[in-house]
């Protein structure tokens, strides 16, 4: 009886010495749940501040999880307070969405329901939205679906995938452009050859095979990142952190069914975006092969439509598609002072 | 489909209750009373562990390990536990899960794999909002999700009645399980487990 009152007492020690890293914790954290859906979203940083940033994540079916360990983030935390969500069927996201609801009109209704919930918990603060990619097409149709606009102090429009039908035309003939560098340099000549005659005979991109085939091509670009040998601040969390902490596996794994079931081939908010009328800076960087920087014009003069002058465009010279990244202090210093102007 | 899938994992792992419970020797079974005679067979084990999800995150189950066969270089046990864990602003989860586990001595020492399947419900950690029937929020009952759960281990442990005469056994190794459904996809999990079997004797 001895030995089993040791190894009860040891069993008992190791479960109560398994506490968590009460920094990860700091902050305030809720799900919404809708059609199916149960949604994380984690609140950090400076909310006394009462500027509350919506990240709204790219993919469809990435993360912001993930961004709330990034360098720039903390950085921007100490000034505002940082709302990360994770989108339905990603990220974090819990349950078991039918793909019937992988539709715009469906995130932009749980959007709704995070700034509801925000404004709910924390006494209507100031909500900036701030959208990076598809995040950014996402904040877009929030802010021109009816008067949702209303319930927002500003949007950052980033890198946007808000006018696909036009824009991926654009990153075709980026690969196409880079492919023929490469062979001018003599760079896998076979491979990327075959990759420019393909992209040269335009493909139509709003078919998924296509589309696959020119994103396998594309993610073989500097698309993402201008110089492929700066090292970039990724996110600070190793493994011994995703153990201790309310990360998951499902980071990894949650998004892939969505990204296969959710088509926004065909998405042009570009019309619809001249609704916006709340202060509004579009950053892009300069080198994007993904949104290009022409779809960062696009933005720009989309919103409020002609004649809406608050509106600003600012353009990271050194960047790509991940410019907050690779331009993060000039990034962060748009970043608040657009802010810091609301 | 998916209901079907729960409701024979749950038969599965009744029937190994129910399977350690019957085979139990008859010639006292007058004399004892029906929880004395599964608490004393010599078949039965209890186990208690420690069973960490993603190893930090704190749970336990506990259990019974039936032994089905032993010989000198095999011991083949069917196992059910009823556990949980707390994996805060994530989630926190009930599983009832069976396997069956072949386990090989190596003198004091054991190596012990084992492969089953479960009922799992998790229940998101925290507040939940949904949409009211005036179009507002309202915070809504967290029922949680059933969920199916094969899982394996691989533990290793030290075996106190093969040398000792002791009836206790302690393991420590891992256990890799899966959720379904889960956005459509088996969601991979990893969990650490640390405990003991112990055998009463009267």
């Amino acid at each position: 009886m001895k030995f089993l009152n040791i190894a009860v007492l040891f069993v008992a020690a190791f479960t109560l010495s398994s506490c968590e890293k009460e920094s990860c914790y700091q902050g305030d954290h809720f799900f919404i749940e809708n059609k199916g859906a149960i949604m994380p979203v984690t609140v950090k940083g400076n909310l006394a501040s009462k500027v509350f940033i919506l990240f709204v994540h790219g993919g469809p079916g990435s993360n912001a999880s993930l961004v709330s360990f990034l360098p720039v983030a903390k950085e921007l935390e100490k000034e505002y307070a940082f709302i990360y969500w994770d989108q339905r069927a990603s990220g974090l996201s819990q349950g078991n969405p039918d793909p019937s609801t992988f539709t715009v009109d469906q995130f932009v209704e749980d959007l709704d329901m995070v700034i509801d919930a925000i404004n709910l918990r924390h006494n209507n603060p100031k909500i900036i939205l701030y959208g990076v990619s598809w995040g950014g097409a996402l904040g877009s149709a929030y802010l021109s679906t009816g008067n949702f606009q209303d319930k927002v102090g500003g949007f950052i429009c980033m890198n946007s995938g808000h006018n696909l039908l036009e824009g991926i035309p654009n990153s075709v003939v980026f690969v196409k452009d880079y492919a023929q560098s490469q062979i001018d340099m003599g760079k896998d000549v076979t491979y990327w050859t075959e990759a420019r005659d393909w992209c040269a005979t335009v493909p139509e991109m709003t078919i998924k095979e296509n589309y696959f085939k020119y994103d396998a091509y594309l993610s073989n670009t500097n698309a993402y990142q201008y110089d492929p040998n700066q090292v970039l601040n990724g996110p600070e969390v190793g493994a011994k952190g995703t153990m201790n902490s309310y990360l998951s596996l499902a980071l990894f794994f949650n998004g892939k069914y969505l990204s296969k079931h959710f088509n926004i081939l065909k998405l042009n908010l570009s019309p619809q975006m001249a609704k916006i009328k709340i202060p509004s800076m579009v950053i892009w960087g300069r080198h994007d092969g993904v949104n290009t920087i022409e779809m960062g014009f696009d933005a720009f003069h989309s919103i409020g439509g002609p004649g809406f002058t608050d509106k600003e465009m600012v353009i990271l010279e050194n960047s790509a598609h991940l410019a907050h990244l690779e331009e993060q202090e000039l990034f962060a210093q748009n970043f608040k002072r657009f802010v810091d102007g609301l | 489909m998916k209901t079907k899938i729960l409701l024979l994992t749950v038969l599965f792992t009744c029937l190994g209750v129910f399977t350690s419970y019957g085979q139990m020797g008859t010639e006292t079974a007058e004399k004892q009373g029906v929880i004395s005679r599964f608490v004393y067979n010599e078949k039965v084990a209890f186990k208690l562990d420690y069973f960490g999800e993603l190893g930090m995150h704190p749970g336990l189950s506990l259990g019974t390990d039936y032994t089905l066969t032993k010989k000198n270089w095999v011991t083949l046990h069917w196992d059910t536990e009823l556990g949980g864990f707390w994996h805060r602003w994530n989630n926190s989860s009930l599983f009832l899960k069976s396997s069956i586990g072949a386990r090989f001595p190596i003198q004091s020492f054991f190596v012990d794999l084992n492969v089953g399947a479960g009922y799992m419900h998790s229940f998101p950690a925290g507040t939940i909002y949904q949409k009211s029937s005036d179009g507002g929020l309202e915070k809504a009952t967290n029922w949680g999700t059933a969920h199916f759960m094969p899982n394996s281990s691989f533990l290793i442990g030290w075996d106190g009645t093969r040398k000792r005469n002791l009836p206790i056994t302690l393991h420590l190794g891992v256990e890799a399980y899966l959720q379904s459904s889960f956005n459509h996809i088996f969601l991979p999990h990893a969990a650490a487990k640390v405990g003991l079997t112990y055998k009463f004797k009267k």
